[in-house]
């Protein structure tokens, strides 16, 4: 299971912290709440980052193996990629800043 | 020892004075039993303060079991899962004012939660407020009401709102409320509010990537100073957290405040909002601003207004009957008092299940007749 590209959390989101809890609401959508590992996720999307990236670093955090936290992972961000929470980012060829593009840049492919 | 002995006689406000500098508060540190676990979440809610009382138990100011801090995150959620939907129909709406060519100032608590509170979770708010020039009102609803949101209220004749009302609310689909206003309270004082001096300095806030205009930290001072003297009748402590932060914050020019005030005639009401909200909130640092508001002498005329004000219960039309003394033209308080004696067709149908207008004004002047004799 896995992601391909770059994925960041959208900057058009609506957000509040509740100790280890996140209110999220994306422009026009619904309110979800994220908590444990998917904050950790959110978290390290504020900056664009592939998967490899995210499950290397959460990993770490976690001390659990890689395959386990990319299993854990795809679910969450099939979830928040269709509520508009997360958004695909093409790799800038030259190395600057990428920019945001459609989420169908991304695809989550699960078996 | 009983629950109440423990957690205190005033903790809504112990509450909302939490890491406000100088408060000299104290909040009970706990550990709570069942009965006064209740009684704390209860104050908490009440002063929308569930997001200072998180933060004091993050800070370990308070100790809660994990029960206890599940139930506080669970209650300060559904908060906040309110406060992103308003900010979510904040953002349509501005849009949808945007678009029909119509400046917006924000007011109250999205503006003060992201540019006033230590983070924007300690502000919890149940509506929208935007300030709109007199000018430009009517295009306001008229673009709002096209967007699918409906009047709570109907104004009496065409144009009256324009030029003598506080606000438009108007009711969202979603059944949130948008407070659309071209001044900042009901009633003489509200007309005494020199309008343009809301309009010559603004502060941006950050929305969702969206850039947004508040009034200037004075405007916002003085904004949350009318709503809290006499928009209620008793100042909510989240009113009075807003002004503490808002009279400590080295922005905000003491003088400047004082000078606006005086313009809008409004010294009575700034000095008693402070004044109270320093007492309640029991703050021991005294600032320039804070020490004119405990020494000011209201007049016999600015302590009846401030009478009639916290008269609770007052009706709306009771202040706008009221607000006829502070209409300078005589042409124009007479299109008042026709319009409130002579209401339209329109709105005389859709008012008939409170007795209609004719009815309210003959309630209303009951009520400031009673107002005058205490």
């Amino acid at each position: 299971m896995s992601w391909s590209g770059l994925l960041r959390a959208t900057p058009d989101a609506l957000v509040r912290r509740v100790g280890s809890v996140l209110v999220l609401r994306p422009l026009y959508g619904e309110t979800v709440c994220l908590s444990g590992p998917a904050v950790a996720l959110w978290e390290e999307l504020a900056e664009a980052a592939s998967q490899r990236d995210v499950v290397e670093r959460l990993s770490g955090r976690y001390g659990t193996a890689p395959d386990e936290v990319a299993a854990a992972l795809v679910p969450v961000v099939q979830d928040l990629l269709a509520r508009g929470l997360l958004v695909a980012v093409p790799a800038h060829p030259t190395g600057g800043s990428p920019e945001v593009a459609g989420a169908a840049l991304v695809s989550v492919a699960t078996p | 020892m009983t629950a109440l002995s423990v957690v205190g006689p005033d903790l809504g406000a112990a509450l909302s004075a939490y890491g406000l500098r100088g408060s000299e508060h104290a909040l009970p540190t706990g550990p709570f039993d069942a009965a006064q676990w209740r009684q704390l979440l209860a104050a908490a809610e009440a002063a929308r303060a569930t997001g200072l009382l998180l933060t004091a138990a993050e800070d370990g100011a308070v100790a809660l079991d994990e029960e206890q801090h599940r139930a506080l995150v669970a209650a300060h959620v559904d908060r906040m899962a309110a406060v992103v939907a308003l900010e979510d129909l904040l953002l349509s709406t501005l849009e949808t004012l945007e678009q029909a060519g119509v400046e917006v100032r924000v007011l109250k608590g999205s503006a003060t939660a992201h540019l006033d509170h230590a983070a924007p979770e300690h502000r919890v708010y149940g509506d929208i407020d935007l300030l709109v020039r007199s000018c430009d009102f009517d295009d306001a609803v008229t673009a709002l009401l096209a967007a699918g949101n409906r009047r709570h209220y109907f104004p009496p004749r065409p144009g009256f709102e324009r030029r003598f009302a506080k606000c438009a609310t108007l009711l969202a689909p979603s059944r949130y409320e948008i407070d659309l206003h071209r001044t900042l309270v009901a009633g003489p004082a509200g007309l005494r509010i020199r309008l343009d001096d809301l309009w010559t300095d603004s502060e941006t806030f950050t929305v969702a990537g969206r850039t947004l205009h508040a009034l200037s930290p004075t405007g916002r001072l003085l904004s949350a100073c009318y709503s809290a003297e006499i928009g209620d009748s008793t100042p909510p402590l989240w009113a009075q957290r807003d002004i503490v932060q808002l009279a400590l914050d080295p922005r905000v020019n003491g003088r400047e405040v004082r000078r606006v005030a005086a313009r809008w005639g409004g010294e009575a009401i700034v000095a008693a909002a402070v004044a109270q909200a320093w007492r309640r909130l029991r703050i021991g640092d005294i600032t320039a601003l804070s020490a004119w508001a405990l020494r000011y002498h209201p007049t016999h005329e600015q302590e009846a207004e401030l009478a009639f004000y916290r008269r609770s219960g007052l009706s709306e039309t009771a202040r706008s009957l009221a607000a006829v003394r502070a209409i300078p033209r005589q042409r124009d308080r007479a299109y008042f008092l026709l319009a409130l004696a002579f209401p339209s067709k329109e709105y005389l149908a859709r008012t008939k299940h409170d007795g209609g207008l004719p009815r309210r004004v003959v309630r209303g002047l009951g009520e400031l007749r009673r107002t005058a004799r205490r």
